[in-house]
């Protein structure tokens, strides 16, 4: 990982809008966009109906992941990403491009939409290798590079072969094939697993974190969240347009400081771990599971807890068969924030 | 005219196999069961006998799931074999199977011009039951999958969670013995897909209803399903109980650290444990007989690194997964 | 207290019998259709040629209230209005153009929806077969298309027969077989066409347009081939002609010369040429209801076949 990110980088909106100084000590103003997406007071609106409102954004390389329920403003901000619509407000830069200058920047970017119509008649290999013409390639290298990205996705044996006739997960992997084909500097992808059966989805997975190894913004949006947790460095959380959440999972965590952390512990002595835990001042709730087989201890600070239970195992001779911190998951974090009803609650 | 007097219906009363009989037949069982299509075979020589509270269907696309699931509801006749429901057979007994079935399909899939409560009651009275009896059940099982004022909206106006909850309720208003659910997840985002597998243990828990689950997220499968079969390319690869897979990992181990962990992972490989570090701090590791977790958080203290969460491996359904389709390839 | 619990049973009740579950279809169908307050204007407007041949039929037998209606006037004292074979295909003719219009509103939303919305296999994933599917949307169509063909000819008959006495009732009776029957027929061929055409097109609008498409085009066809190959079967895939002959051999049975009559009558129509014998109508009736059959039987299917 980047040196950027080691440290934590994790920001709940509310602080975002007030803070000058990052946390690398550079003022906002200063930091230069060329190695980041820019959104900086973004609104976009479709006559009344509202798409985002009010983003300030920044997001660096590596695998970003979207998260939020249906109609909280995703697909906008991806639109927006990609220079497919304009913001009502604001300004937008993608590695130091505007989107008003379209020859720059539409070959930085390549977009995977959730989308599945394609020109009739078409092969895969035909539509990938069109498109590399469109961007300036001769015959020879558009065939040849189109080849490659189809490789890429393990769809060599289709690729001449009727896009109509594709099944689904087919399709999603030559949307896939056409968005890394030219190689951009930035991906976006609106939910690529979509219909993809497990390998293809492990598979494709895998071909994110290399590209997001090789230096690639890889921004993926998704709805299976522990997926979204095992891939992401980080994520950006929305709801009704608006971003709840920015940021590494484990550093919005704690910055969600007013709401007491909960650790499960599962081990063949709760009691004795929940009389040690009551007497600690940051504890703030413990609970025995109904099965016995463990206890649930909320607290004010993960850290001490951990040295706490280090020293009950040691000392104690406890023997532990988990810990498992039960809402630091985006999923968690996600409920906490998003309720079931898609209200937000800060 | 009395046309629900109890003699002309006594005959219709659909078979409760699991009350009647003190023997519960198994959910599905295939006897040699081959299918083509056109000359070309889909489905090649499927054996076995399924019989878990909640059986999950995977495999690659194009493995033959959908062909094995039409042909259970009979729209498909097989071309060879046998195959039985519930101890009924699929070629002879298919309007008895249709009545203990529920089918969630797929894709989109609703009536339009009819509101919530006017398509679940149409399908209970096509299922057999009486008018009044179908209105009943119908708003019963609106209520029990949360869809209230929303039924008397029109079902083209429900937005795609409603519709996945209104195709469930289709498919279990008429109180089936096996439900037949195809990627009920389906577009569904994270908070819709919570409740629905929710919904679906709380189905299988009743003890009343066997589940058979056809899904590509190996995560909803492993939260519902006991017992998995997967098909790859027609044929049968795999038949295991999860249950009793899940009792024998208990040597993997997935961890998570804050800290340097250098030298821990010196000292814990020193110990003989296999490792696997995969990015985000998250390590895997494998414990040798001798090595008890108390070890490793005496390793960890004396070297300064924080364990911030530890937990027996609980993705076995991905590695059985993957090492079915190592082993399929290698088969002619 | 008791706190009640309501987990997912089973349903252990009685069962319908199941031949008439096709009914549930019609039932459910008949109700959304009513819905639409422009169908039930134009269905009520289709009732009023009844009316007046009802009226025109009593006041025929009434002269003196006729006279008092219109004392200027000179009436005959021989019947007014005859209630022959002329009358009767002369009100099909106009119950049939309008069962046309009542069917292109109501046949597309029976079939079409399903199809666009992939609802079939949530019906047929239960005891409910293609057949009894397919049985159920057409008694739809029978129903209400029957309403305004066939009971119409029946009202009329009734009513002469109360009017001009029991022996008319016994001499006329071919008459009222022939107009049930005729009326009967066009009520089945139209409604398997519309049906056929909805489970084909899939677009409801589509599916309207093409029922008339289906009336106006191959009659054109059937012209230009008759114009070029000096023939007559070209106006075979003419309805108004197909289902003439077919009524009129209905009618004139037994009287050659009146069906020779009726025949002329119907060969001078505008765009049709010549005359066409009564088994090539009938067996173009056959046909066309079996064509629509087929295809229905490869359109309606639980689901879809693999290439």
């Amino acid at each position: 990982m980047s040196g950027a990110n080691a440290s934590p980088s994790g920001r709940s909106h509310q602080e975002m809008s007030g803070a000058n100084a990052s946390p690398s000590g550079r003022s906002h103003q200063e930091m230069s966009g060329a190695n980041e997406i820019v959104f900086t007071d973004v609104s976009k609106f479709y006559g009344e109906v509202l798409g985002v409102n009010k983003i300030n954004l920044r997001i660096g390389p590596g695998i970003t992941s979207l998260v939020g329920p249906n109609g909280s403003g995703k697909t906008t901000l991806m639109n927006l990403m990609t220079g497919l619509i304009r913001p009502t407000r604001g300004d937008i830069e993608v590695l130091g491009t505007r989107t008003g200058d379209p020859e720059t920047f539409y070959r930085k970017i390549g977009y995977c939409p959730q989308f599945d119509t394609f020109p009739k008649g078409v092969t895969g290999f035909g539509l990938i290798s069109s498109l590399l013409r469109l961007h300036g390639c001769s015959k020879r290298d558009a065939e040849d590079t189109a080849g490659r990205a189809i490789e890429q996705v393990h769809m060599t044996d289709a690729a001449h072969r009727r896009v109509a006739g594709y099944s689904k997960g087919m399709r999603q992997r030559i949307k896939l094939a056409l968005a890394v084909a030219h190689q951009p500097a930035v991906l976006v992808l609106d939910e690529p697993l979509n219909g993809l059966d497990p390998m293809a989805r492990a598979e494709s997975i895998a071909l994110f974190q290399k590209l997001a190894e090789s230096g690639l913004f890889v921004i993926v949006s998704s709805h299976i969240l522990h997926e979204v947790d095992i891939i992401s460095d980080s994520v950006v959380m929305m709801s009704n347009g608006y971003i709840v959440a920015e940021g590494d999972i484990q550093d919005v965590r704690e910055e969600m400081s007013e709401h007491p952390i909960g650790i499960l512990v599962r081990c063949d002595n709760p009691a004795l771990l929940a009389r040690r835990a009551f007497s600690e001042n940051h504890v703030v709730e413990v609970r025995i599971e109904d099965d016995g087989t463990g206890v649930l201890v909320r607290t004010r600070s993960a850290d001490q807890l951990y040295m706490l239970i280090n020293r009950v195992v040691l000392e104690d001779k406890m023997t532990i068969e988990g810990v498992i911190p039960i809402d630091e998951d985006v999923h968690s974090v996600y409920s906490y924030l998003i309720g079931a009803d898609g209200a937000v609650r800060l | 005219m009395n046309r629900f007097s109890e003699q002309a219906t006594a005959s219709a009363r659909v078979p409760l196999l699991r009350k009647e009989t003190g023997n519960a037949a198994p959910a599905i069982e295939l006897d040699n069961l081959s299918v083509s299509f056109n000359g070309r075979p889909i489905l090649k020589d499927l054996n076995g006998a399924f019989s878990g509270r909640a059986i999950g269907l995977l495999g690659p696309n194009g493995a033959g799931k959908s062909t094995l699931i039409q042909t259970l509801l009979g729209f498909h006749p097989p071309t060879k074999g046998a195959a039985r429901v519930l101890g009924m057979d699929v070629r002879s007994q298919i309007r008895e199977i249709r009545h203990a079935i529920g089918y969630m399909p797929e894709n989109d899939s609703f009536i339009t011009g009819m509101t919530g409560i006017r398509m679940v009651r149409m399908m209970a009275e096509l299922s057999g039951l009486p008018p009044a009896d179908a209105l009943e059940r119908a708003h019963e099982t609106l209520f029990q999958l949360g869809l209230g004022e929303a039924r008397y909206r029109n079902v083209g106006t429900y937005s795609l969670g409603m519709k996945q909850m209104a195709k469930l309720a289709v498919a279990v208003v008429h109180g089936p013995g096996m439900l037949i659910l195809d990627e009920p997840t389906n577009g569904l985002d994270a908070d819709g897909r919570k409740r629905m597998l929710e919904i679906i243990r709380e189905i299988r828990d009743s003890h009343d209803t066997q589940i058979i689950l056809c899904s590509h997220l190996l995560r909803d499968v492993e939260e519902c399903c006991d017992e998995v079969m997967i098909l790859k390319d027609g044929m049968l690869v795999t038949h295991c109980n999860l249950e009793a897979e899940r009792r024998t990992n208990r040597k993997f181990i997935q961890m998570e650290t804050r800290g340097d962990t250098g030298v821990f992972l010196n000292r814990i490989e020193q110990l003989g444990c296999e490792l696997a570090v995969n990015g985000n701090r998250r390590l895997k590791m494998v414990l040798p007989e001798a090595v008890e977790t108390r070890d490793l958080y005496r390793i960890a203290s004396e070297t300064g690194v924080q364990i911030r969460r530890l937990d027996f491996k609980r993705d076995s359904l991905q590695d059985i997964f993957l090492k079915a389709m190592e082993e399929s390839n290698g088969r002619p | 207290m008791a706190v009640h619990r309501r987990g997912y049973r089973r349903y252990d009740g009685s069962l319908t019998p199941e031949r008439w579950r096709f009914w549930i279809l019609a039932r459910y169908a008949f109700s959304r259709v009513f819905q639409s307050r422009l169908l039930v204007i134009f269905y009520v407007i289709c009732f009023v040629p009844t009316v007046l041949a009802l009226s025109a039929v009593y006041l025929s037998h009434n002269v003196d209230l006729l006279a008092s209606m219109f004392p200027h006037a000179q009436l005959p004292s021989t019947e007014l209005l005859p209630v022959n074979a002329e009358f009767f295909l002369f009100l099909m003719a106009i119950q049939a153009t309008l069962s046309v219009f009542v069917t292109a509103l109501i046949g597309p939303g029976l079939v079409s929806p399903d199809l666009t919305n992939n609802a079939l296999p949530l019906f047929f994933s239960r005891p409910f077969s293609r057949a009894q599917y397919v049985l159920g949307k057409f008694s739809v169509l029978f129903v209400l298309l029957s309403l305004i063909t066939a009971a119409p000819m029946l009202l009329i008959y009734v009513l002469k027969s109360a009017l001009a006495g029991s022996q008319w009732f016994i001499d006329n009776i071919h008459l009222a077989f022939a107009s049930l029957v005729g009326s009967l027929l066009w009520v089945m061929l139209i409604s398997l066409v519309s049906l056929a055409s909805s489970a084909w097109v899939r677009w409801r609008p589509a599916a309207a347009g093409m029922l008339f498409a289906l009336f106006f085009i191959p009659a054109g066809f059937g012209a230009a081939a008759n114009e070029i190959m000096r023939m007559t079967w070209g106006s075979l895939l003419n309805g108004t002609v197909l289902i003439g002959t077919v009524w009129n051999s209905l009618f004139f049975i037994n009287d050659p010369a009146g069906y020779a009559r009726a025949a002329d009558a119907l060969s001078e129509m505008p765009d049709t040429v010549g005359f066409l014998p009564a088994w090539s109508a009938w067996l173009m009736v056959a046909a066309l209801c079996a064509a629509s059959l087929l295809l229905l039987n490869r359109k309606l299917r639980a689901h879809e076949v693999v290439r």
